[in-house]
């Protein structure tokens, strides 16, 4: 039996991510930082992998998606490593590990395949609409990991710590929309160039649209609701959770 | 009056009844006939088409006009709000992150007017079928097509979209080698001439036509192929990529300038993480 690219690179991350949870819950906080950055370097391994094989940059389909949104966690896992408090940064690397492992296992319901070549992957906007979709949702990700830690920690102590987490969440979840602007600019021009629009009344502007607003709601929250720990990170993991659903499940 | 329109309140209830219509409208698409009527809206300028089909699809045009309502509010909200606290607030404090935080709104500002102005200016006719020698009169000017050429597999116009998309591969379609010549004229004269293809359009002044497919004609041999067309005309579009571009640009630059800001001790009116802007 011929063992395909795709499910090598998913049964290594598989395994090394489960090592490093399994790691990290028994307390072998060195084995388990080490096993987070052997599955980043992994990761990122496999994306070369796959733009040498492929082509073109990871784009759109479960696979290539699951792909490339871990490769960005992992990376912004360890851009975070600085987090104040060794137990912050620990249980930052953590819920990243665990958000991994469930992505990995949304992939089991697809196709262990990438996502067939399409004639118009050779234009620059639509490559950088699809793979900057995919950079933003894995920072959506990162920012929701981290502002959910934040209100975790403000609500249970008094620890000064929990507004710097807070603040770096909000400055992820500011990038994340940075780029998904950035997405749907290039997608704009696509579209232009395609359809002779800057853009189409279709489901892919309705989602386009949820998500820019999601992120407004985050930003524009009255104060009333801003005090709310609870709601304050409800309100900042809606942006990701609403991309991984519009990647995998619409 | 004042604080009510440029309170972060009114900006959020907005952008949550937006939020809605948008989530409604993506579950509208689910339904065949609803989705339809949505692709209906791409065939031309959105006021045309409410003054053609708004009586008989009412459904989409309440949905639509409340979608412009609450982005009509969002406007004079975020206009409102960047003149009186955002551009006052940075004369005052007079810092890059303020004068950053107003330049952000103030682009956003500009990307929802040329959206707006999308909706009622400019011409657009979609899904134009034209053949070898034959012409299309669109604005003021004669739309030819002198030649097409089509070097792709035929089987990809006869087959259903979805099996033809998993066929046309980067090394199976040449989008460069399909293609079609066109000529404008303007009372009988050429004013423009060019080569189309997928993806590459033909421009002249604010006239845009765009190549969107191929069609197999009547006959059997099938071998007379016709371009399907968009025409557009909108002067506004290098304006709105601009001010998207610099929407994106000044967010950027509002970042990286507050990335590290130590907000507890820079504004005292407390709630900073999420709110540069203005405390309702």
């Amino acid at each position: 039996m011929e063992v395909s690219l795709p499910v090598v690179i998913y049964a290594s991350l598989s395994v090394l991510y489960c090592l490093a949870l399994a790691a990290g819950l028994f307390g072998k906080k060195g084995a388990a930082k080490g096993l987070g950055i052997a599955g980043f370097w992994f990761c990122a391994a496999s994306v070369a992998a796959f733009i040498i094989q492929e082509k073109r940059l990871p784009l759109f389909g479960p696979f290539e998606s699951i792909l490339m949104i871990i490769f960005c966690l992992g990376g912004l896992g360890l851009l975070s490593r600085g987090l104040p408090g060794s137990r912050t940064a620990y249980a930052m690397d953590l819920w990243t590990f665990v958000v991994i492992l469930v992505l990995l296992g949304i992939q089991t319901q697809f196709p262990m395949a990438f996502n067939p070549d399409f004639y118009m992957y050779d234009n620059l906007w639509v490559n950088l609409f699809f793979h900057l979709r995919l950079v933003a949702t894995g920072t959506f990700i990162h920012a929701a990991i981290l502002v959910a830690l934040g209100a975790w920690i403000k609500g249970r102590t008094q620890d000064p710590s929990a507004e710097n987490i807070l603040h770096r969440g909000r400055n992820y979840l500011l990038t994340g929309i940075a780029l998904f602007l950035t997405s749907e600019w290039s997608g704009s021009l696509w579209c232009l160039n395609w359809l002779g629009d800057s853009w189409q009344w279709s489901r892919g502007f309705f989602r386009g649209s949820v998500v820019f607003l999601l992120v407004m709601t985050a930003c524009h929250l009255p104060r009333s609701l801003y005090a709310s720990m609870a709601v304050r990170s409800v309100a900042c993991s809606l942006p990701g959770l609403f991309c991984l659903w519009m990647i995998f499940f619409h | 009056m004042i604080s009510f329109f440029s309170s972060t309140r009114l900006a959020f209830f907005t952008v949550v009844g937006m939020l809605v219509l948008m989530l409604s409208a993506i579950i509208m698409t689910s339904f065949t006939d609803l989705n339809t009527v949505f692709t209906t809206m791409n065939h031309t300028i959105i006021l045309e088409w409410i003054l053609d089909h708004g009586r008989t699809r009412p459904m989409v045009t309440a949905w639509l006009c409340g979608v412009c309502l609450l982005a009509a509010v969002l406007f004079i909200n975020t206009a409102f709000c960047s003149i009186t606290w955002q551009l006052k607030t940075a004369l005052k404090t007079r810092t890059v992150r303020r004068w950053s935080f107003f330049i952000v709104h103030l682009f956003f500002l500009q990307v929802l007017a040329c959206h707006g102005i999308s909706l009622i200016t400019g011409e657009k006719q979609e899904n134009i079928t034209l053949f070898p020698g034959q012409s299309h009169r669109f604005s003021d000017v004669e739309i030819l097509v002198n030649e097409v050429s089509y070097e792709g597999d035929l089987k990809f116009l006869t087959m259903p979209l979805k099996e033809s998309r998993s066929l046309m591969t980067r090394t199976g379609y040449d989008r460069s080698r399909n293609t079609a010549r066109i000529d404008i004229l303007r009372e009988k004269y050429r004013v423009a001439t060019g080569k189309i293809f997928m993806l590459s359009p033909l421009k002249y002044n604010t006239i845009r036509i765009t190549l969107t497919g191929f069609k197999i004609g009547p006959g059997k041999d099938n071998t007379h192929i016709g371009v399907m067309l968009t025409l557009s005309r909108t002067w506004f579009t290098p304006y709105f990529f601009t001010s998207y571009a610099l929407m994106i640009l000044s967010l950027a630059v509002f970042i990286a300038i507050t990335w590290n800001l130590k907000l507890q001790e820079e504004l005292p009116e407390s709630q900073p993480v999420f709110h540069p802007g203005n405390p309702s």
